[in-house]
């Protein structure tokens, strides 16, 4: 018996020291970078989405803390456009951004996988002043309006221009930051605004009032994120890679938790977006549907339809198959680890 | 047997922990509040009792205290606002940069045949103290066809011949610009006009702003000429060795026309480029501060074509440059005025992390002819000049570091007619951005003379100069 025990030991020792090795034959890196554009633009160093969650559960510190690894954080004012600058100069690993600007960056060239998705359908809000007598988006033409381009929100707005038989040179653009936005509003220096849940706060104090949501629109006009790694990154340490994801669908699945909704609106809070404007934009909405990381057929499409109305609209010059832009590996094997297959369907 | 039982009991139990991530992650990661039962229900009495509070109606009693509070705060805002606080009739933005330098030379300076004496001590310097007032005059909202000012003061304003510096302030910029196109939209083309004591539009150098250029001093065919002019600064400015180039980043007063044509603008890195620049300039070209000696106007021009690619692209900050200058300076030996001619031409690559500068600068004073050559390379370990990223939430005084290593070879030619007249720098450096509004500069400078240049304007063989330059 004891022979026999020694054997099994020795066996099971010989298979750890080699899975241990085969293991450290990968490099780890010594850092991992990740570039969040959802981020509030209001100075804290807080995001939100599916990558503030996994920030503020400090999920990656905590698993990669025995390898030695350090987790570095940047939260961009100037959200997807300033995240693809940084990507477009190698100094980011993992990002967090919006539709629009991560196709922007893909169709420019910049080497990236898609490897899971995050805030899904957001709403976007018109405001205008509060004793402004517009009440429509046909009344915007000619008119000054806010917008941070560049962002998810850009692409959102054309869709609702378009069936309101508008279009972006209709309207007077000012390309102006979320904190910029909400100042240009109340002093008036803009006619109307374009942002997120944001705006509610000025209809609170009274200074503005939302004449238009997406929440009565069709699915596809909504807003939405995703994960994103750099090719490069993948390619050198896909174990890495395999575990980051594997956390950020740890993060997800406790923000789909209803039983977490208080600590899910804390990170808003956070971030700078006070409880009342989130539970304004959730709606009835259940979070397992907002924090949904699955790449389904609709998600697939509405980035499909996304690449082929940003370039009807100029806004890039090369399409691509959004299909070879996704990498579903790794969410597939966080889903089975995590046993998580069934949980969004 | 019962041992053998528990053993595997354990395993098994072992086994259920090791395949069950998420029931140990529910157990360790939960770091944000969530309320317990026991939380809720004590909670629970009191809670309606607060129910019933918020639903009061406020008395007119206490509406009229908060309307008496709120006026007895607008006094005091209002008294402290008018006696403590400095007030403008214009938005006034106050900006400033100071250079702190240190020189070391490795010999001297003797006396010399133009009467160029002076031994100059190494040491620290206050090489230069700038104050910006800027602002705009006029603003418009609808189209951006703004009315703006500059108006800046710099010390010391020059040295005389025993190296002194002389702090008197003097007027550095002072103009306004009206944007004569709309510039609120980065897809169309812009127009402006600047009028008042500014740089001449010439050369790549000289129009580079403080934090762009590598080197502390300037090329040589930027700096001023001041050997054996008799001018009481006569010797340039502390290791500013030699100085007989032709001003180009000296100021003049004008008009100047700046506008760019066929703007590229790329939505998803916020990133323009027009792929044509353009200014041009009617100055009066006797230098600053000062009246015009001829009554003859000069033209200084200078067109640059930048690739209109994308932010992504590998040929992103590529551009090629022209500049032309023609006037007169009157001279008093010659009791009338003499042409003054240069033109030049550049080509630079500057992205992140490495870049390169050349230009080269033909001049011609009267019947003597100029030129030099000037090649920078550098390479930017950091974010300095990725502006996104330095824009990020943070709750420090956050901003990445970044070291700029880089070469330089300069030569100049201040009369091409004389052989062995040429002076070659090579510098060798580093920048160290650490800050903001914060950088550190280390230079070394390898003199090479000429033997006729070296009897001329004999000075030191190598310099070293560490600088530390810093804005508000």
């Amino acid at each position: 018996m004891k022979h026999t025990l020694a054997v099994i030991m020795a066996f099971f020792a010989v298979f750890a020291f080699s899975a241990n090795a085969s293991n450290a034959e990968e490099p780890k890196p010594k850092v991992i970078r990740i570039g969040s554009a959802y981020a509030s633009g209001y100075g804290k160093p807080y995001g939100f989405g599916n990558a503030g969650v996994l920030q503020a559960r400090t999920l990656l510190e905590d698993e990669f803390r025995k390898d030695g690894i350090r987790i570095e954080w940047y939260l961009f004012k100037g959200a997807g456009p300033a995240v693809n600058e940084s990507l477009a100069n190698r100094l980011l690993d993992f990002v967090y951004e919006g539709d629009l600007p991560a196709i922007v960056a893909k169709a420019g060239g910049l080497k990236t996988k898609l490897i899971a998705a995050g805030s899904k359908w957001g709403n976007i809000y018109i405001a205008v002043p509060a004793d402004s007598k517009i009440t429509s988006i046909k009344e915007l033409r000619g008119k000054r309006v806010g917008l941070f381009k560049g962002t998810n929100i850009q692409l959102a707005l054309d869709h609702i221009l378009e069936a309101n038989g508008l279009k972006e040179s209709d309207l007077r653009i000012y390309n102006l930051g979320t904190v910029d936005l909400q100042a240009a509003l109340k002093t008036k220096d803009i006619d109307a605004a374009v942002s997120g849940v944001n705006l509610f706060t000025l209809q609170t104090q009274g200074s503005a009032k939302i004449i238009y949501s997406t929440k009565q629109s069709p699915r596809d006009w909504k807003t939405t994120g995703a994960f994103y790694v750099t090719e490069d990154f993948a390619k050198k340490y896909p174990e890495i890679t395999k575990r980051v994801v594997r956390e950020y669908v740890r993060a997800s699945a406790w923000a789909s938790d209803e039983r977490n909704r208080n600590g899910y609106l804390q990170v808003g809070i956070n971030s700078g977006y006070s409880r009342a404007d989130q539970e304004v934009e959730i709606g009835g909405r259940p979070l397992k549907e907002l924090n949904d990381v699955t790449l389904n057929s609709e998600f697939v499409n509405h980035y499909s339809g996304g690449i082929a109305y940003a370039k009807k609209l100029g806004l890039i010059r090369n399409t691509f198959d959004a299909n070879t832009w996704i990498d579903r590996s790794y969410l597939d094997a966080a889903l089975k680890e995590l046993k998580l297959e069934g949980f969004w369907k | 047997m019962k041992k053998r039982n528990i053993k595997i009991a354990m395993l098994l139990l072992g086994g259920v922990l090791a395949v069950n991530p998420p029931l140990q992650a529910e157990t360790n990661k939960s770091v944000l509040p969530e309320a317990s039962a026991s939380e809720s229900t004590s909670q629970g009495g009191s809670a309606e009792s607060d129910s019933a509070a918020s639903n009061r109606t406020v008395t007119r009693e206490e509406l009229e205290g908060v309307r008496s509070e709120l006026a007895t705060l607008q006094e005091r805002l209002d008294r402290t606002y008018e006696r403590n606080t400095a007030q403008t009739s214009r938005p006034l933005f106050i900006t400033g940069t100071a250079q702190l330098r240190y020189t070391h030379l490795q010999s001297h300076f003797s006396a010399t045949s133009n009467g160029n004496k002076g031994d100059q001590q190494n040491g620290l310097s206050l090489n230069a103290l700038i104050l910006n007032f800027q602002g705009n005059l006029k603003r418009d909202f609808e189209r951006g066809r703004n009315i703006n000012y500059l108006f800046s003061l710099v010390t010391p304003g020059g040295y005389s011949s025993s190296w002194a510096p002389d702090y008197a302030v003097k007027p550095l910029d002072a103009y306004i610009s009206y944007y004569i196109l709309p510039s609120l939209d980065p897809e169309k083309s812009l127009l402006s006009v600047v009028i008042g004591q500014q740089k001449k539009p010439f050369g790549l150098e000289a129009l580079a702003a403080e934090d762009k250029k590598p080197t502390i001093l300037s090329a040589q065919s930027a700096r001023p000429n001041l050997a054996g002019s008799g001018d009481a600064s006569n010797g340039a400015n502390a290791g500013a060795f030699p100085a007989n180039g032709v001003g180009l980043d000296t100021r003049d007063i004008g008009v100047v026309l700046k506008g760019d044509l066929f703007p590229h603008y790329d939505g998803g890195y916020r990133y323009r480029v027009a792929a044509v620049e353009y200014s041009v300039g009617v100055l009066n070209g006797s230098g600053p501060s000062t009246l015009d000696n001829n009554g003859h106007k000069d033209l200084s021009g200078r067109i640059v074509l930048n690739a209109p690619v994308d932010y992504s692209s590998i040929f992103r900050g590529l551009s090629v440059g022209g500049s032309y200058y023609d006037g007169k300076t009157y001279s008093a030996a010659l009791q009338g005025n003499v042409d003054t001619r240069r033109w030049g031409a550049d080509i630079s690559y500057v992205n992140t992390p490495v870049g390169f500068t050349y230009e080269y600068v033909h001049a011609q004073d009267n019947t003597i002819r100029k030129q030099g050559n000037t090649l920078t390379i550098f390479y930017n370990y950091g974010q300095q000049f990725v502006g996104g990223y330095k824009s990020q939430d943070r709750y420090d005084d956050w901003y990445p570091t970044t070291f700029q290593p880089f070469v330089r070879f300069d030569w100049w030619d201040p009369d091409t007619n004389v052989a062995g007249n040429r002076t070659k720098i090579t510098t060798i450096g580093v920048n160290w951005f650490l800050a903001q509004t914060t950088k550190l500069q280390l230079n070394y400078n390898i003199i090479n003379q000429g033997p006729v240049a070296q009897a001329t304007y004999p000075g030191p063989r190598n310099q070293f100069l560490a600088q530390v330059q810093y804005s508000f």
